[in-house]
């Protein structure tokens, strides 16, 4: 799920909720309702547009 | 029921930091997050070998013969088992419920299938080797022959005379039949000016835990030690003594991370028990880990009731009786307390609603279908239900608004003994729903929705006003002389302040995502002066603190942090008395304030819980009489359940032309008493929702006529993704309860017993215009579809096979006509 929302911000700065629920699609999760996922992919995305890292990969893996 | 002349818990003020109440970030989430947990898969020990386990592919058969030779050649496999080589296990799998008075047929249930087989994937052999693929091949080569049995699958068809049995040693299919009822039921009825009936089937669903089943077992030093997927370690030892005929203390069950449970993993699987067998006979670890078919075919199924309900009222709408006739389809053997199910659902039977007359009639029926037992709600969500929806027909037939309706019926006063004998703790079921509506604007929706009608749009509301029975629970009402529940229900917590002043937390719960690591170290922080990162929370470890009751029935909070809280402050006490001592002040003058223990009214005058632990632990200096430490336990069995409730309302958009629902806005407002952690409230309410959604729109265990599981598979069995749902918008209500001390009710499954009459009864509120009016879960596409069909008299022929043909219990398609294409739009 993780990989999945750091793969949309890349190709995606700025996705609106209901590109980040289709870029979730793909993982089941059965106890959250992916609803503070997805919060989680969007204040990420804000953040890193506000403050691009300097490799996402390194975001990601670290 | 309720335990009433137990005097109910007083509220104490515990003082301190603060930190109950706050939406802390959860302790638990990087270590899950940057995926360094350990569950049992994660663990391997040297030796270890894998277990692959051989199941019938018959739904009922004689096993004639089983033939190993072959597996047993196969390279690297140290040994095969059977049903036969188990005959020193001492026991079968239990079952618990022993209602007094009430006849339950429960068939030896062994870990490995004797003489015959009662459902498809039932464990017929084991295979051991030290390679998990090795194994699987090998597991291909045991050879079973079977002699088939016909077979019975519609729990409606099993009750019928001259129906194949499941177990022909009994007679008959049916388990058990008992009744809980209150008030004047047949009075109820004679005198309603309306009475409304329903058939309601609510059908199988599936735990789903995203982790599977798994478990390692090692036999060593004379010791068994079982590290397993489990809600409940502490009960899993009992049975595994009580199988293995293994003295308690040689045994250890350790829960490490567990990737859901959702009731699934309430439950002592004859997995368990085989792996710790096998490990003591080879003498080696043993692991098995289910695969996701495996999971879907072996580990319980909830649901499966077909529920007959009767709600009487008044022409002014005020309600006079309701009754349920509920049919639990039991599967063909039991687990640990499958049969009790339904009970759940008759303890909330009078809702939100002051019928002054309840009755509910319980069949339990063997098919030839695996186990059904607790799944998140357990009985509660098939409840309210067959209530909501009930009450949507009366409203209907009365023509009252549904609203107007609940609302005349609501129960006001608090406590609240119902008819059947339970107490209701508090509630303010009006206050739920005021909120709700404030959040929907209903006003508002009724435009939209008649303005988007004439565009031939048609979206829908539904209300769900629910109430839940939890926190489980008083054991004078549920054991061995109440419900007949072979076990107590109270819970245990040890408080242990170190000597350098941090804090270990021993719970007896057992919790499998729900976050009680933050949850419980707050509670624990503002009672002893301290921030919650130095309290760390230890629990599902049978070898670690004290003998607990694990983690169900939404009770981890109500009973175990209220245990917590009392060992806490029995901490507390102690730490105030040796304060007053060093300070020269009274114990009663001493507060918990800004993170040290002080005299009240001089600031500056106090100790750190460092420096009173100081003195605990070298004790030098302590009060005349006083035991040196600070540590202190505390068993807690709560005088009633608690009663969360709420309103919940869902917004639907149906697609006529093809029968496709779309949830598009979704509010809940849960009352589950004051907060610990509103953020932990919120993500149980968002996945409560999802997995009753699942069940409304997409999830069914489906089985074909000859007892074959078809929905093996999550591309089969169809959990809501992301992109099915919307965000939702939760607000809470804080009445507390006075079952303990913090207030707190559960909240982990209110919104599961909540949320799908509201999605149905949305769906139906968007189809009225096109006369649709009974719906049964799940309403997957083709079924609403072929509703719409029937309401507009276009007979849409024989119905498709979705459920198979012994499940088909919905009959709606009218006969001959043959499939009719869908209309254009405006026609509808």
């Amino acid at each position: 799920m993780i990989l999945a929302g750091a793969d949309l911000v890349r190709r995606n700065a700025d996705p609106s909720e209901s590109d980040v629920r289709e870029a979730l699609a793909g993982n089941l999760c059965r106890c959250t309702g992916y609803q503070n996922i997805v919060k989680a992919v969007l204040a990420a995305a804000a953040e890193m547009r506000a403050a691009p890292p300097r490799d996402a990969r390194e975001e990601v893996t670290a | 029921m309720g335990a009433p002349g137990v005097e109910a818990a007083e509220r104490t003020e515990p003082g301190g930091n603060g930190y109950v109440g706050q939406s802390l970030k959860r302790k638990e989430d990087p270590r899950l997050i940057t995926g360094r947990a350990t569950y049992v898969e994660d663990i391997v020990l040297p030796g270890m070998l894998y277990a692959a386990i051989v199941r019938s592919p018959e739904a009922h058969a004689r096993i004639v013969s089983i033939d190993t030779a072959a597996a047993r050649e196969h390279p690297g496999v140290e040994a095969v088992f059977t049903g036969e080589d188990l005959a020193d296990m001492e026991a079968p799998c239990p079952m618990v419920w022993v209602p007094p008075g009430v006849e339950v047929l429960v068939p030896d249930h062994w870990p490995l299938a004797r003489d015959k087989v009662g459902y498809v994937g039932q464990a017929v052999a084991v295979v051991l080797g030290p390679d998990r693929y090795g194994v699987v091949d090998a597991a291909e080569q045991v050879l079973v022959e079977y002699d088939p049995l016909p077979v019975v699958v519609d729990p409606e068809q099993a009750l019928e005379a001259g129906a194949p049995l499941v177990h022909e040693e009994y007679g008959t299919n049916q388990v058990f039949e008992w009744s809980l009822a209150g008030g004047d039921v047949e009075g109820a009825f004679r005198d309603a000016d309306v009475v409304v009936e329903k058939r309601i089937v609510n059908h199988r669903t599936a735990g789903a835990a995203i982790e599977p089943r798994g478990v390692l077992a090692e036999w060593r030093e004379g010791k068994l030690t079982l590290w397993s997927s489990t809600q409940i370690p502490h009960i899993c030892r009992v049975i595994l003594s009580i199988q293995l005929g293994i003295s308690e203390e040689k045994i250890r069950v350790v829960a490490p991370e567990v990737g859901g449970g959702f009731g699934s993993k309430l439950q002592v699987y004859g997995e368990e028990v085989l792996a710790c067998w096998c490990a003591r006979r080879v003498g080696k670890p043993i692991k098995w880990t289910a695969t996701r078919t495996e999971d879907m075919l072996t580990t319980h199924h909830g649901r499966d009731q077909i529920d007959y309900v009767r709600i009487g009222a008044k022409r002014d709408g005020t309600v006079t009786g309701i009754h349920a006739r509920i049919i639990q389809d039991c599967g063909a053997y039991h687990l640990i307390e499958g049969p009790v199910i339904p009970t759940f659902s008759a303890c909330v039977i009078s809702g939100c609603y002051d019928f002054p007359a309840v009755q509910t009639d319980i069949v339990g029926v063997f098919t030839n279908k695996f186990t059904t037992d607790a799944i998140r709600g357990a009985g509660r969500p098939e409840a309210t239900h067959f209530i909501e929806l009930t009450m949507d027909a009366l409203a209907d037939e009365l023509g009252m608004d549904r609203l107007e309706l609940r609302r005349r019926n609501f129960i006001k006063e608090f406590p609240n003994e119902r008819p059947h004998g339970f107490i209701y703790d508090s509630g303010n079921y009006d206050g739920t729903l005021d909120r709700c509506l404030e959040k929907l604007d209903l006003d508002a929706f009724r435009r939209e929705q008649e303005e988007l009608r004439g565009r031939g749009v048609y979206r829908g509301v539904g209300f769900s006003t629910y109430v839940e029975i939890c926190g489980l629970g008083p054991s004078r009402a549920l054991g061995p002389n109440g419900w007949g529940m072979q076990g107590g229900y109270f819970e245990s917590a040890q408080v242990r302040v170190h000597p350098t002043g941090s804090v270990t937390v021993y719970t007896g719960t057992s919790p499998h995502g729900q976050g009680h690591e933050t949850g419980f170290a707050q509670i624990v922080a503002d009672r002893l002066g301290v921030t919650p990162d130095v309290v760390e929370v230890i629990h599902g470890d049978t070898n670690t603190g004290p003998f607990g009751k694990n983690t169900y029935g939404s009770r981890s909070l109500a009973v175990g942090g209220e245990a917590i809280a009392r060992a806490a402050e029995r901490v507390q006490d102690k730490a105030k008395r040796i304060v007053a001592h060093k300070l020269e002040a009274a114990a009663e003058d001493i507060e918990v304030a800004d993170g040290r223990f002080q005299v009240s009214g001089s600031p500056g005058k106090g100790m750190t819980l460092a420096e009173v632990a100081g003195e605990a632990y070298i004790p030098q200096d302590l009060p005349e009489g006083m035991e040196a430490g600070l540590d202190e336990l505390c068993f807690f069995d709560p005088p009633n359940f608690v009663w969360p409730f709420g309103a919940h309302a869902c917004v639907t958009e149906v697609d006529p032309e093809t029968g496709r629902v779309d949830i598009v806005r979704y509010v809940a407002v849960d009352d589950c008493g004051p907060a610990i952690n509103p953020m932990l409230i919120d993500g149980q309410i968002h996945g409560g929702i999802v997995h009753a959604v699942g069940q409304a729109l997409y999830e069914q265990v489906v089985y074909d006529a000859e007892g074959q599981l078809v929905t093996g598979t999550f591309v089969d069995y169809a959990l809501p993704s992301a992109a099915d749902l919307p965000t939702f918008e939760t607000a809470r209500t804080e009445t507390p309860t006075s079952s303990n001390t913090l207030g707190v009710k559960g909240v982990g499954e209110a919104a599961t017993i909540a949320c799908s009459p509201a999605v149905v009864s949305s769906v139906l509120d968007a189809l009225r215009p096109l006369g649709v009016t009974e719906l049964d879960m799940p309403l997957t596409p083709l079924r609403v579809w072929e509703a719409i069909q029937a309401a507009q008299g276009r007979g849409s022929g024989p119905r498709s096979s979705e459920q198979g043909a012994a499940l088909d219990e919905h009959g709606t398609g009218s006969a001959g006509s043959g499939p009719a294409a869908p209309s254009e739009g405006g026609g509808l």
